[in-house]
């Protein structure tokens, strides 16, 4: 009786832990195409409405209003110092003349060389500006899509390859509230 | 038997992979959330490299302070150390650069080719720092009395900033603030402007402490 029972245990035991085997590569096999997710962002409204970008711009341009005041400043400077000269020039002999007039072209060069560092260096600290700002960007959006089990996120651009996406796969307003939120550091 | 063995050997290894996808998911997610819950040091990752702010507050000065000569002591002696440190609020900003095989895994290397730019870059992190760190707290905003950087003599990735701010005027006006925000703007790596936001509960002592 004994050796009849058991190799029918042994059967039913088999066919529970084939079935559990079965279960759990369904789960890992359904699990591995549900996460092959893509979505898309409007990349210019993610960038412009990105509240880093909005502070980095105003930051610069607070910057560049006041490089622009010191070349303005440095422009009446010049501009009173001809006009005084233009006043006095008919008293002057003709080596006071020579002096002044070399003195008032050094200002001019001064003040245009000042105005050609500025222009340089504005460019140079826009593209600092914007280059950390993207970072920060591409770098919230990978964890971000990780996160989620995105497998491809793609960003529309107006001269892009992208033509079409469905509206359900638009994630660029969920996307810009976790990254505003991530950059005032209200986590 | 063989059978069951080799049967039971695929559970465990099924249930071991979809339990690795899990704690995946756990670890993204702490990024995005851009904080580790454990000793509420405040986390951002940008471009490669992951910036950790953390709050000292003055009893966990005084604490290590005390701790640190080796002798027990008094609760008067633990208050008159708090009384010490309560001139400022401490930070520490620690930068470390992502180890992915591309470039230099050491800060002070990360980017620099050449000494010219290893000089600057020197310069830059021992000496220049404080006109990129600000605190903003209530309705002022603080520069740092004192940012300074701890050699690791090359022994980590990474580096620690130790920040240090002061109210001249009033002290306990900086320590009885509702809201840090520590500002962050980044000269040298691409970082941008990073803020880290604290509040006056991460300055309470036994939390910190336990």
């Amino acid at each position: 009786m004994m050796t009849r029972k058991f190799p029918n245990y042994i059967g039913v035991l088999n066919l529970i832990l084939s079935a559990a085997v079965l279960v759990i590569l369904a789960l890992i096999i359904s699990g591995t195409i549900e996460t092959q997710r893509i979505r898309y962002v409007r990349s210019s409204d993610l960038v412009y409405n990105y509240a880093g970008m909005n502070e980095a711009q105003n930051s610069f341009n607070r910057k560049k209003a006041g490089w622009q005041a010191r070349i303005d400043t440095l422009k009446a400077e010049y501009e009173a110092e001809w006009s005084r000269y233009i006043q006095q020039v008919e008293n002057l002999s003709e080596q006071k003349r020579t002096e002044k007039e070399k003195s008032l072209a050094i200002q001019r060069e001064r003040v245009l060389d000042y105005s050609q560092n500025l222009a340089k260096r504005s460019q140079e600290e826009e593209q600092v500006m914007l280059e950390g700002v993207l970072n920060q960007i591409n770098s919230f959006t990978r964890s971000y899509a990780i996160e989620k089990g995105y497998d491809l996120v793609y960003g529309t651009t107006s001269g892009g390859s992208l033509l079409y996406g469905k509206e359900s796969l638009d994630i660029t307003d969920e996307l810009l509230a976790a990254l505003n939120k991530h950059y005032r550091g209200e986590y | 038997m063989e059978n069951i063995k080799l049967k039971i050997g695929l559970i465990i290894a099924g249930l071991s992979l979809v339990l690795g996808g899990l704690s995946c998911d756990l670890n993204s997610k702490e990024i995005v959330q851009g904080r580790s819950t454990q000793n509420r040091t405040k986390k951002k990752s940008v471009n490669g490299i992951e910036m950790a702010v953390k709050m000292i507050s003055p009893q966990v000065l005084a604490d290590q302070s005390l701790r640190s000569s080796g002798y027990s002591y008094t609760s008067s002696q633990m208050d008159s150390a708090i009384a010490s440190y309560r001139g400022g609020l401490n930070f520490t900003l620690t930068l470390t650069p992502r180890e992915n095989g591309r470039g230099h895994p050491d800060l002070m290397m990360k980017g620099v080719n050449g000494y010219k730019q290893y000089a600057d870059r020197m310069l830059e992190l021992n000496f220049r720092l404080n006109g990129s760190i600000e605190l903003k707290a209530g309705q002022e905003t603080y520069v740092p009395a004192m940012v300074l950087m701890e050699n690791t003599f090359g022994l980590t990735r990474g580096r620690t900033f130790n920040l240090l701010f002061a109210d001249a005027d009033n002290p306990e006006r900086l320590l009885n603030q509702e809201k840090y925000d520590l500002v962050f703007h980044d000269p040298i790596f691409g970082l941008g402007t990073n803020h880290f936001v604290f509040h006056q509960s991460d300055l309470h002592p036994h939390r910190e402490l336990n």
